[in-house]
């Protein structure tokens, strides 16, 4: 038997060939050339050893012992390299900054862990936050998945126990960086579920690099995704072996894994339709077995169990649609599985119809009594989020906020490549093996590749889930791709078929067996390597050369690329920035914390700032100070007040900031530096937020000019120029220019000169590139006066002294209304 | 209220007898305004009037007065060790040697009085000028002796003064006091009876008055309100670690109203940032001082530079042109955001010295390590101190030895990476601190041979015992099926 001497399995229950290591052995570089190589007692078939023909000579009497142990070193060894490349692409941020947390949720994190390993688990549970959401407060405990603090928490407890006091921060920085390791080991772990191991080493490599994944999982990015894809790839390998064996310990790893996952990331909801949508498919390709139905059982069981004890989870699984479709499945399972052992005890044909029959009628019942469960509100309909996967115009319009994210908006088409490069042209070759193999497993990868390609171009924040279904993908297009071109032997050609059939009348038999059946298939046929027919292969040694160095290249280029997009696009922590001087050396520029620490340390403990909820989380991690609105964006009206203020004018504004005990008002401002994700470009939003609950009040047309443009220079509307906004951002700015006009680099537009005056503000700081800028509220007046008759009074009075202070017109020390 | 218990305590203070067997022929006092300290230096030339004049009293201090925070009593440039009495008000009793009558010796005395003026105005706008008041209570040098003539120099850091008290005329001549530039001189005063008074009493004390100056200075007056230093040695990597974490803020006059980045952008284009404000600190570090690191609670602070360091003997290995003389290494700090008056800047500090430059092997096997007690900066005082020395693991015979009197040393044990008994500890605390205060605490241990292998022999038994355990469980078959 020649490794390519019979068609690839035609029935999904047969081992496809070159998934047997048997019939021959690869060993992988970590390139992912694989050599085969042939061994010596193989030929049994037609073909003789001595009639083999090898494009190039392989060693021979090597033992296979030799070979099997080489083999599995060297597959330890490159898994062990890619993990380590995994790591350390990972680590762009922290050797260019620092071992510093990024962005703006893994704050919340990073303090949520503080407070669990600081103050103890129990503590952490119940945790009350009276600094978010000032001055509703947040019940923390109960409104996140606690699954990445525990972790963290996890690894800091048992690093402390081996005498390792390693820093909390660290362990969070790293924590991204470390599971993103594991992924790829998952993911080499799955792949050769699926395919070869060749093909398992591909993914693992594929998905260590692949900007997709990086892109949420850099040292610092201390997020839920970081742990959550690790989850889902160990969730999917266990669930895969699980239906495999029919092992219910399999089944009740998947169930922990879930768990696990459930306990982190929301996008568990993807597991727990996808499990079932397999299920579901498999049973209506009639291929449901006992297998199937111990697997899915004891993950449904345990893993639903498990999943109810997140508090903030609790009882959706048995509540909401999102989570119907495993119920169903699991009650179908349980019918089918009662049909088949009765249909063994019962012969009969009618009776089978009958049983049928009623599982059908079951099965529209149960799903009757679902959708009237919804309307009756026993079971919550779909979540908004849910729904803007579908429409994805249905959240600009319902629900702002979520609209406002630009992680939320529909995937651009370059941002595939960007994410995936060459993966995602191998990635629909992959789908294709699968299709032509189609063991249940592989309809797994079937499903799962067309359900997340949906996702995919939706929502830009799920190439996250795409990404692993696409390396694993890829990586089986690919290694089946460099299979059939490095495998050195040589088809006879069709004269020497004939010869040999001359030659040996014995085989001529055969010979028309398979031409016949070849006819009797009549089946759509391929030619071809992809045929997979004995004659059919690679004749020279210059193709073979070609189309490999072909593919080694893009290997390369993939290399090249997934490492540039992740030093340039993913490894910024944009709290720290960094800039080019003239000559070449970096200008670190850390206005973001300089403010923060500024607050920290300067301002009373329990001052309340109020800034837009971009910045909640990290106030609250930096600055260590109450917030009214943070990025956990629970409360629309609250944000909304914060939109209205930020606004509105003056008048306006100042008792809404009375109201809520604010402070400190903390705005971003990127018009100094050419900073382009400051407030002022994120002020629409604010707009339309604030619009939403106070269409009266608030109208976004107000703040176009008459032609329809967003402008902050002379052509910017009253509204506008009048906002708080507006006038917190360019307060003082153009003195700054001495005399010459006034450049905002971000919009590129001449701020007027004409002095802004505020109020019912001081300016309290500026960080040192005017990025933050922090004002204070002044309190009410001790005579009662409105405060714009105070500064006009003062400012009267400040024409005939030296306009020496701006901060003319100080309070007395404010008291805080009793509440 | 406050005298009348004073005036309570006073017999109690008085319990000290002096002898009245020394008499000052002269003395002559230097006192440099600063910020936050205050530097005095008092020579006394004293002659005594007995053949066996035992010991001679000095006061540091007036009557309700605290100790300096530093002090040092030289006679002719030779230190001498003087023995602090309990009672008030602070007095030191010195030996001067065998003294006869009428001769005479020269005594000097070096203070630091920390937090000795205070801001006035307390509060001022970000552009004014800083002024202090330096308060005294006694406008004479204290002295339980008779004095013949006396004199005090005040030197302001800026010539602008604004104001200073006046001098009664009963002990000068011809003028109380002169102002010349930033010099403030009071007296000379003639004909001195002892400023403390004496149980006996045969004669009048001298009223001391109180004495203040206002003056204008242009450094920002930093204080630190606790450092915690801990210097960590490690035998293995031939490294000794000085890490400080410093809770700094500006002492000076409150910032009144709100800081305001413009017009401090436009000072600095001008070259004048008021004196208020501070933007830099300089550390300097010994010369072979290495990886600092500079960071506080939010991370890693960005604005820092580092200049090192260097010895002779480098030198010749290095090549490259650097100075013959033993060069300080410089950490220049900024803080994340300039330091107005009454802001506050917490963060931390640290870096490597090779352990060979601290520490030192006696013949006997003993080391002796020296350790920093704190980077002296000037002008600056330190309100409260806690220096954590920790040996290696496995250090035994522990021995602290300090340059001044500390107010506390406890010893622990201490926990970290790869231990498993855990290092030796020795926590050293002490409040009031000055620049003068920077030095070395000599710590001695013995380092046995054994020790140095505990830390490799647990992490080979430990993996060891891991692939064991690997191995062990590898050759169990888990399965319940019966095959």
């Amino acid at each position: 038997m020649a490794p390519k001497g019979k068609s690839p399995g035609t029935t999904p229950s047969k081992n496809h060939p070159l998934s047997t290591p048997s019939a021959k052995k690869v060993i992988e570089d970590p390139l992912g050339k694989s050599i085969p190589v042939e061994e010596d007692e193989l030929p049994n078939g037609t073909i003789t050893p001595k009639v083999l023909k090898l494009a190039y000579p392989l060693p021979e009497h090597i033992s296979p012992t030799t070979i099997n142990n080489t083999e599995s070193l060297l597959r330890f060894v490159i898994l062990a390299l890619t993990c380590g490349a995994a790591i350390g692409s990972r680590l762009f941020a922290v050797i260019r900054f620092e071992s510093v947390i990024h962005e703006f949720d893994p704050w919340f994190n990073f303090r949520a862990s503080k407070v669990l390993v600081n103050k103890g688990f129990y503590e952490f549970w119940n945790w009350f936050d009276p600094t978010a959401w000032y001055p509703l407060g947040r019940t923390v405990g109960t409104t996140l998945y606690p699954g990445l603090m525990v972790t963290a928490g996890l690894i800091w407890h048992f690093l402390r126990l081996i005498n390792m006091p390693v820093d909390i921060r660290n362990v969070c920085v790293m924590l991204a960086p470390g599971f993103a390791g594991l992924t790829a080991w998952t993911t080499y772990l799955f792949t050769k579920e699926m395919s070869t191991p060749a093909a398992g080493l591909l993914a693992a490599a594929f998905i260590g690099i692949a900007p997709g994944y990086i892109s949420r999982s850099v040292a610092g990015s201390y997020d839920n995704e970081a742990i959550a894809i690790f989850l889902l790839m160990a969730a999917f390998y266990t669930w895969i072996k699980a239906m495999k064996t029919g092992s219910a310990l399999w089944g009740m790893l998947t169930a922990l894994f879930y768990g696990w996952m459930v306990a982190a990331w929301g996008g568990y909801v993807f597991i727990t339709n996808m499990i079932p949508l397999h299920a579901f498919v498999l049973i209506l390709m009639g291929r449901f077995n006992n297998r199937l139905y111990t697997a899915y059982s004891s993950w449904y069981v345990i893993g639903t169990i498990s999943s109810m004890q997140v508090p903030f989870v609790e009882f959706l699984p048995i509540r909401t649609s999102e989570h119907m479709a495993a119920l169903g499945v699991f009650g179908l399972l349980q019918l089918i599985a009662f049909v088949e052992i009765v249909r063994r005890l019962v012969p009969g044909k009618q009776f089978q119809l009958l049983l049928r029959a009623f599982v059908v009628l079951v099965f529209v019942v149960s799903f009757a009594a679902l959708v009237v469960l919804t309307f009756s509100g026993w079971i919550a309909p779909f979540a908004g989020r849910f729904y803007s996967l579908w429409d994805t115009g249905y959240a600009k319009v319902h629900m702002p906020i979520i609209a406002s994210v630009s992680e939320h908006q529909p995937t651009a088409w370059p941002s595939f490549f960007f994410d995936l490069e060459m993966l995602i042209f191998f990635f629909p070759a992959g789908v294709f093996w699968c299709f032509k193999e189609l063991r249940d497993e592989q309809i797994f990868i079937i499903i799962y590749a067309t359900l997340s390609a949906y996702f995919a171009g939706v929502m830009v924040r799920l190439m996250l889930v795409i990404t692993p279904v696409v390396c694993v993908a890829a990586a089986i297009a690919f290694s089946k791709l460099l299979e059939a071109y490095i495998d050195p032997v040589i088809p006879e050609s069709e004269e020497e078929i004939e010869e040999a059939t001359a030659h040996q009348p014995m085989s001529k038999a055969k010979a028309k067996k398979i031409a016949a059946a070849q006819q009797n298939k009549g089946e759509f046929n391929f030619t071809g390597i992809l045929g997979g027919k004995g004659n059919k292969g690679i004749f020279g040694l210059d193709t073979r050369f070609a189309v490999v160095s072909v593919l080694s290249l893009f290997l390369f280029l993939f290399v090249y690329h997934c490492t540039w997009v992740t030093s340039s696009a993913y490894s910024s922590p944009s709290v720290v920035l960094a800039s080019r001087n003239p000559d070449g050396s970096q200008n670190i520029i850390d206005d973001f914390r300089e403010a923060y620490y500024w607050i920290r340390q300067n301002t009373e403990k329990d001052a309340v700032i109020m800034s837009w909820w971009d910045y909640g989380y990290q106030i609250a991690g930096m600055a260590d100070r109450p917030t009214l609105v943070d990025n956990n964006t629970w409360n629309n009206t609250h944000i909304a007040t914060v939109g209205k203020a930020m606004s509105s004018n003056e008048d306006v504004a100042y008792p809404i900031l009375r109201k809520h005990d604010v402070d400190y008002v903390l705005v971003i401002f990127g018009g100094l530096l050419g900073y382009s994700g400051d407030d002022i470009n994120k002020f629409l939003w604010m707009v339309r937020i604030a619009q939403g609950e106070w269409p009266d009040e608030v109208q976004e047309v107000n703040y176009f000019t008459q032609r329809g443009e967003y402008a902050v220079d002379e052509r910017a509307t009253p509204t506008m120029k009048n906002s708080l906004m507006y006038k917190m951002s360019y307060y003082r700015f153009h003195e700054l220019f001495g005399g010459h006009p006034a450049q905002d680099r971000v919009r590129g537009q001449t701020i007027p000169s004409t002095g802004i005056q505020l109020d019912t503000l001081d300016e309290a700081f500026t960080s040192e590139n005017w990025i933050v800028r922090i004002y204070k509220v002044k309190s009410e007046d001790a005579i009662g006066r409105e405060l714009k008759a105070v500064s006009s009074f003062e400012g009267g009075k400040k024409l005939k002294k030296s306009a020496s202070s701006s901060a003319a017109a100080v309070g007395g020390k404010k008291s805080r209304p009793n509440m | 209220m406050l005298s009348l218990a004073l005036t309570a305590l006073l017999p109690l203070a008085y319990a000290i007898n002096v002898p009245q067997t020394y008499i000052n022929t002269a003395i002559a006092r230097t006192v440099e305004l600063g910020g936050l300290t205050t530097h005095v230096n008092t020579q006394y030339n004293i002659k005594a009037t007995d053949d066996a004049p035992g010991e001679y009293y000095l006061a540091l201090a007036g009557e309700e007065s605290q100790v300096p925070a530093w002090w040092e009593v030289s006679l002719g440039g030779k230190k001498l060790e003087g023995r602090l009495l309990d009672e008030s008000p602070p007095t030191v009793v010195v030996d001067l040697g065998k003294t006869k009558k009428d001769e005479t010796v020269t005594l000097s005395l070096t203070q630091v009085l920390a937090h000795s003026s205070t801001p006035l105005p307390a509060e001022i706008e970000q552009r004014d000028p800083q002024y202090l008041v330096w308060k005294t209570n006694s406008t004479y040098v204290d002295s339980w002796y008779k004095t013949d003539v006396e004199r005090v120099k005040i030197r302001s850091p800026h010539p602008s003064i604004v104001s200073y008290s006046s001098v009664p005329e009963t002990y000068t001549r011809d003028n109380t006091v002169t102002k010349s530039g930033g010099t403030l001189t009071l007296g000379p005063f003639h004909s001195l009876p002892p400023t403390l008074s004496i149980p006996q009493g045969q004669k009048a004390v001298v009223e001391q008055k109180p004495f203040s100056v206002h003056y204008e200075t242009k450094d920002p007056i930093v204080g630190i309100r606790t450092l915690k230093r801990s210097a960590e040695v490690s035998h293995w990597g031939s490294n000794f670690n000085i890490q400080d974490e410093i809770d700094l803020v500006n002492e000076g006059p409150k910032l009144k109203g709100h800081f305001s980045r413009l017009a401090h952008q436009q000072s600095k284009f001008h070259a004048s940032v008021p004196a208020q404000i501070l933007t830099e600190l300089t550390l300097k570090l010994p010369p072979t001082a290495n990886s600092p690191y500079y960071y506080d609670t939010i991370g890693n602070v960005s604005t820092s530079h580092f200049r090192q360091g260097s010895t002779p003997a480098e030198q010749k290995k290095k090549k490259s042109r650097t100075s013959p003389r033993v060069v300080d290494g410089n950490l220049e700090l900024r803080p994340r955001y300039p330091l107005l008056g009454g802001w506050n800047y917490s963060f931390t500090v640290g870096y490597d010295i090779p352990l060979g430059d601290v520490l030192k092997s006696e013949t006997s096997g003993r080391k002796v390590l020296a350790v920093p007690f704190l980077t002296g900066l000037k002008d600056v005082v330190v309100d409260q101190a806690e220096l954590v020395v920790i040996l290696p693991e496995g250090a035994s015979d522990v021995q602290v030895y300090t340059p001044f009197a500390v107010d506390s040393i406890e010893h622990s044990t201490h926990k970290t990476y790869l231990d498993t008994t855990g290092r030796y500890a020795i926590t050293l605390k002490k409040t009031q601190l000055t620049e003068n205060h920077a030095q070395n605490v000599y710590v001695t241990y013995y380092y046995p041979l054994s020790a140095h292998f505990q830390k490799p022999l647990t992490i080979a038994s430990l993996v060891g015992s891991v692939f064991l355990l690997g191995m062990g469980l590898r050759r169990v078959n888990y399965s319940i099926e019966k095959k």
